[in-house]
């Protein structure tokens, strides 16, 4: 039974890990990461560095530092530059991540990715203002690209725009039914540009087709019932306590298989846990602080409370182990753990020690992030820690990372620091236990 | 001082499903991904700051320089830096 279930586990892991759509997310999201993180710095220095309008602290505020405010555009255009993109990098990712799978290197293959990206988009967008008279008035401005569609709102569609469209001129230049042969004369980077020509405009126009089709059949923008129906559903899921806790939980169990759980279930919960992230610096950006900031569970939460000191809080265990453990072997792999943990990485601990396949070991390598991760959402719910708005590497070390995520907020220190201590209290008893065992050679 | 030591259990053979689980398992693990896109590998920092701070040289670490950037890399953060440009020139231009 048990190797039956352990069997399925590793097929979904595998099947997760060997699948060329999550691997191209998978690569996307990662090629993208330090934009993320350059957009954190951007919105973290406007607000912590140079702001003189914010309602927090700000360096810039302090006598004599004023003049730090003129710098104020250059990290505003950093997060601008950045955040505001972060759909269109992922089309165009995906097209050259997916594209790489079927051999398609050529410049033009992201090129109309993104076109077709955008011939699904709405070409304007509207606001309300309130004219001379005092009446609300809707206005609509033409040919303009809305920030909802460049956005981390557009993640899904881009995803699923990138993943479609790639497929669609993949099949149509593999069929090499559409192409214009060239006379031999023809340089070869000419004739090669001209046998994608038509590939090219025909997948545009299906994309484009299609979302017009679905308009006229529904009366739902494609961006519309994406967002309604997949993308805020998810992210309802995923950013309330219990879908985070599942999501913790299959993280550690495939870990506990000896599977990297954090890697192959990042294409499922990534886009949805940045999405959360950016709306948080949008919120620091139009001037929210503290328990204004609307998402709690994001990915900066996640590298925190869940995978601070690597996944299953090993911190607690390793500090367990060298207070309370009677085991020469498990003291040693501690010992050589510690380096490596203050930059996140536990592998000495999980296939050392080992956690992997040791049941003894797999119980509160499970309860550890969950409780951690419940004691830091109450904590936030309640003001001692606010939300995390930044976004850093990693293996940025522990208390660091949450001092940064927060803009330099120490209450969210001291809650990280207690959830390494919950961790610590988790994991004793079973340190304990391990001491009875018989050390297998 | 005695010590309760539990007994030793003879070692017993592994079944096809547990074999084939610990095959999956090193599989898996042995993995190596050849698209796989490590971006803060030495070098790769650095150039993502002078992209911001002056992008013709971080633009000249990240075409020309040998640092292991993908086509992926090379492409979305051209179009970072270039919108980066665009928008710090625009927004100088609206503020004088």
């Amino acid at each position: 039974m048990k190797d039956k279930f352990i069997n399925g586990l590793l097929m979904v892991a595998s099947k997760l890990q060997m699948n060329r759509y999550m691997s191209s997310i998978k690569h996307a999201f990662t090629a993208n990461m330090p934009i993320i993180i350059a957009g954190a710095f951007g919105t973290l220095v406007a607000n912590v560095v140079t702001s003189t309008t914010t309602t927090g602290l700000s360096l810039a505020k302090l006598p004599g530092m004023a003049f730090l405010g003129e710098l104020t555009p250059i990290f505003n255009s950093i997060n601008y530059a950045t955040i505001n993109f972060f759909a269109i990098g992922i089309v165009v990712l995906i097209a050259i991540e997916l594209g790489k799978y079927y051999g398609h290197e050529e410049t033009m293959l992201p090129v109309v990715v993104l076109a077709s990206y955008i011939a699904v988009v709405q070409p304007f967008t509207t606001f309300k203002y309130v004219d001379a008279a005092g009446a609300d008035v809707i206005a609509t401005i033409q040919n303009v690209l809305p920030r909802n569609f460049t956005d981390a709102r557009g993640l899904f569609l881009a995803m699923i725009i990138g993943i479609v469209a790639t497929e669609i001129y993949v099949k149509l230049v593999d069929s090499h039914k559409l192409d214009i042969k060239m006379p031999e004369q023809v340089p070869t980077n000419i004739a090669k540009s001209f046998s994608v020509l038509f590939p090219s405009i025909l997948t545009i126009l299906i994309v484009a087709v299609f979302g017009f089709v679905f308009f006229k059949l529904t009366g739902l923008y494609l961006y519309d019932a994406i967002f309604k129906f997949i993308q805020e559903p998810m992210k309802g899921l995923l950013t309330g306590l219990p879908g985070y806790l599942v999501l913790v939980w299959m993280t550690t169990l495939l870990w506990s298989v000896g599977i990297h759980g954090t890697q192959v279930l990042q294409p499922i919960y990534q886009a949805t846990l940045l999405q959360a992230l950016t709306e948080n610096m949008d919120a620091v950006n139009a001037g929210a602080s503290g328990s204004q900031i609307p998402n709690i569970l994001n990915t900066s939460f996640m590298q925190v409370f869940s995978t601070g000191s690597g996944a299953g809080m090993t911190a607690g265990l390793i500090v367990a182990i060298l207070l309370f453990s009677k085991r020469d072997d498990y003291k040693t792999i501690a010992k050589l753990s510690i380096p490596i943990g203050i930059f996140n990485i536990n592998e000495t601990m999980t296939f050392g020690l080992p956690i992997v396949l040791n049941p003894l070991l797999i119980i509160p390598f499970m309860a550890a992030p969950a409780a951690s991760a419940t004691f830091g959402y109450f904590m936030t719910k309640i003001g001692v820690a606010i939300p995390m708005a930044y976004t850093v590497p990693w293996t940025t070390p522990p208390l660091l990372k949450s001092w940064l995520s927060t803009g330099g907020h120490m209450g969210t220190v001291l809650v990280e620091l207690g959830a390494y201590v919950i961790a610590f209290l988790i994991y004793i008893p079973f340190v304990l236990i391990a001491n009875k065992q018989q050390v297998s050679e | 001082m005695s010590k309760k030591i539990k007994a030793v259990k003879p070692k017993k053979e592994l079944t096809e499903m547990q074999k084939r689980n610990l095959e999956l398992r090193k599989e898996l693990n042995s993995y190596v991904d050849p698209h796989a896109i490590r971006p803060f590998s030495p070098g790769k920092p650095l150039t993502y700051l002078m992209l911001f701070l002056l992008p013709p040289y971080g633009l000249y670490r990240l075409w020309k320089m040998e640092l292991g950037f993908t086509r992926s890399e090379k492409v979305v953060q051209t179009m970072i830096s270039v919108l980066f440009v665009y928008f710090l020139i625009e927004t100088f231009l609206l503020v004088n």
